[in-house]
């Protein structure tokens, strides 16, 4: 696998945007226990969610289709955003100050686009949320398009691998609200968490991976590898990042 | 805890701490003749073990020896009972000859028959879902993953598996479709034994759903917020639901842990069962309201149904017998030494409503506006930093630790 460098930064340039949040008021650990009972306002079920309430009138109309599980700083989002501008995406992040980062950061977007009489960054939105938990609360069957899992916490513990974000029990959530052909994107820079994923996915009866071909040439792939914070990083530091694309499958016959 | 498990409309099996109770009559329950008595200690004691398992095993040995849960297989032959030294006996039902002793690696909830009854379907604390052969030890256990991806040693198939606690499965009367039961207030329906095609998500519950009942394509579900729910499982559409069953004098509400359906007078009822209050209630499957409120003379630990309007409930003092038609509550004759078993009986398996003072949002953004004041006014440094009054950085401010409990 390639090591990027951040010449390869794909993200959009926001110098001219006014009152973007500054992370260092928002720095948090690296890990949240997914098993605690946070205090998350969940909906009972996607009929009772209002999107508006993170869209705007944008939502109307329109279905959350791109999810990015555990988006962190929202690095992903905001460089997806202008590519879809009809495709609603959603950043999902259990941390409560990271969230807000990307929260308090869309709203700077969106104020800006608006003085310039545009909806640029209508689509996009973060929600802190455990992900593990409450995806079916959130979205319906076969709701989503894509999801992506990038750079996620590589829990190395043995005793931890069970809290990893893909495991075979989560990955039939996920087929839940993947439709058949929607696709799963994950990267890491953690070669062992790359092999768990991988295998799993491999292993899932609804999931196969792209072909070398196809994932060279998927569109997203770059902002994958080079739109977020951990990506970034990665590629300071030197280290190599391993992406993956697998498609969700269609249930086999009953 | 103990439980009941009815064979027929007469005879079952009571279990208590490490014993299960042959009963031949409803009115006569267990006798004192040590011929009914099954010893599930000394059969699990004698199941050789390996490594890995001593240590499980080991790491167990303070546990109270008692059957958390039980199943009769579809054909009524073989009983399955779950142990909390995580233990799973199967047994010829009619004269107790063990089919099957076997390790499990967690602590289970919930255990069923497959509708062919070739294996037992069991959930367990950590929310995973996953089978075993029932009549028959496999021919070789190999090392295999579990539904959370971990390598095991232990035998058997996952099935599906959950972030939350598993309190309830339930299977289609043609077993091709299994509802699990969470603490998270879900339904998930998925496919048998495909689990890994999630075919629904039955969602409106506010609190733990801990039991659930299945008529033709409908299915009933009641838990921690005390409503009664009625779902088509095929497409996860909430059908109707009762208010809280609750008595008229009684301040809030407590949960249901049992509902069963039953007939009375050709038409379809429910029983509800709290194991906290000394009260039946009987809802009519018609409308979903409560037609009677049956006075109870102890608290269920367990109850079981067993034919018509005949349910029986086992509790410290005895086990009884009622009749939903009549309302009567009798007390049904029970063995001295299952009687002194009783008196100590642990409670059933505990079930937490959330707690959700961790990581309080409010109290985040409590801190957050003060912070942005006084970053506003200058109070902080350049990093955030609280500025003490000469001007040096206050190693409390706000930083990253702040959102870890502050209380």
């Amino acid at each position: 696998m390639t090591s990027e460098t951040s010449e390869n930064d794909v993200r959009p340039d926001l110098s001219a945007v006014q009152g973007l949040p500054q992370k260092r008021h928002y720095r948090q650990r690296a890990h949240a226990n997914p098993h605690s009972d946070h205090d998350i306002n969940y909906p009972v079920c996607p009929a009772k969610m209002d999107w508006t309430g993170l869209y705007g009138d944008y939502a109307n109309g329109r279905k959350v289709e791109f999810v990015d599980v555990g988006c962190g700083y929202g690095g992903l989002l905001i460089s997806l955003s202008p590519l879809y501008p009809e495709s609603l995406m959603l950043g999902m992040e259990i941390r409560m100050k990271v969230s807000d980062f990307v929260i308090d950061k869309i709203s700077a977007l969106r104020r800006h686009s608006k003085e310039n009489d545009k909806v640029d960054y209508f689509n996009v939105a973060c929600l802190r949320s455990n992900a593990m938990k409450f995806l079916p609360n959130y979205f319906e069957k076969h709701q989503l398009s894509k999801m992506f899992f990038l750079f996620p916490d590589p829990h190395f513990k043995n005793r931890k691998h069970k809290w990893r974000i893909i495991t075979p029990a989560l990955l039939a959530e996920y087929a839940y609200c993947l439709r058949p052909g929607g696709l799963v994107y994950t990267i890491t820079d953690v070669e062992d968490l790359h092999d768990w994923m991988v295998l799993h996915l491999n292993e899932h009866p609804l999931f196969e991976r792209l072909t070398d071909e196809e994932e060279k040439n998927d569109k997203i792939l770059p902002y994958v590898v080079n739109s977020t914070e951990e990506g970034q990083k990665a590629a300071r530091e030197g280290r190599n990042k391993y992406p993956a694309i697998f498609r969700r499958l269609p249930d086999p016959d009953p | 805890m103990a439980l009941l498990l009815p064979l027929d409309d007469k005879s079952g099996y009571v279990f208590c701490k490490q014993f299960g109770f042959f009963c031949k009559s409803l009115v006569q329950a267990a006798t004192s003749d040590d011929d009914g008595i099954i010893d599930m200690k000394a059969i699990t004691e004698a199941v050789p073990s390996d490594k890995e398992q001593q240590q499980n095993d080991n790491s167990r040995e303070k546990i109270v020896f008692e059957a958390l849960c039980c199943a009769l297989s579809w054909r009524k032959e073989f009983v399955a009972v779950a142990l909390s030294s995580k233990f799973i006996i199967v047994f010829r039902a009619a004269d107790r000859t063990v089919i099957r002793a076997f390790r499990i690696s967690r602590f289970p909830t919930v255990i069923l028959f497959d509708k062919d009854d070739e294996h037992v379907i069991v959930s367990d604390r950590a929310g995973h879902v996953t089978r075993y052969l029932a009549m028959k030890s496999p021919e070789k256990v190999e090392q295999r993953r579990e539904i959370t991806g971990e390598l095991t040693n232990y035998e058997g198939e996952p099935l599906s598996g959950t972030f939350s606690m598993i309190l309830d499965l339930a299977l289609s009367p043609d077993g091709r479709k299994l509802a699990m039961a969470d603490r998270d207030e879900k339904i998930r329906v998925s496919r048998y034994p495909q689990c890994f095609v999630i075919e629904n998500f039955c969602l409106g519950h506010t609190e733990f759903v801990s039991t659930m009942a299945v008529h033709e394509n409908r299915l009933f579900s009641s838990g921690g917020d005390a409503t009664i729910k009625e779902w088509d499982y095929q497409t996860g559409q909430l059908l109707r639901e009762s208010a809280p069953l609750k008595l008229a004098a009684q301040k809030g509400v407590k949960p249901i842990r049992k509902i069963f359906l039953f007939s009375l007078n050709g038409k379809l009822h429910l029983a509800a069962f709290s194991y906290e209050m000394k009260t039946i209630f009987v809802v009519d499957e018609g409308n979903l309201a409560t037609i009677a409120e049956i006075p109870l003379d102890d608290v269920p630990l367990h109850a079981a149904h067993f034919e018509g309007p005949i349910f029986q409930i086992i509790a410290r003092s005895s086990i009884y017998r009622i009749c939903c038609e009549t309302r009567s509550v009798e007390k049904v004759e029970t063995c001295a030494k299952l009687l002194e078993l009783l008196k100590d009986a642990a409670e059933p398996m505990p079930i937490t409503y959330k707690n959700v003072a961790y990581n309080n949002a409010e109290q985040y953004f409590e801190r957050k506006r003060t912070k942005f004041e006084e970053i506003a006014k200058g109070d902080r440094t350049r990093k955030g930093k609280k500025k003490n009054s000469n001007g040096k950085q206050d190693a409390q401010g706000m930083d990253e630790s702040a959102e870890s409990v502050q209380t």
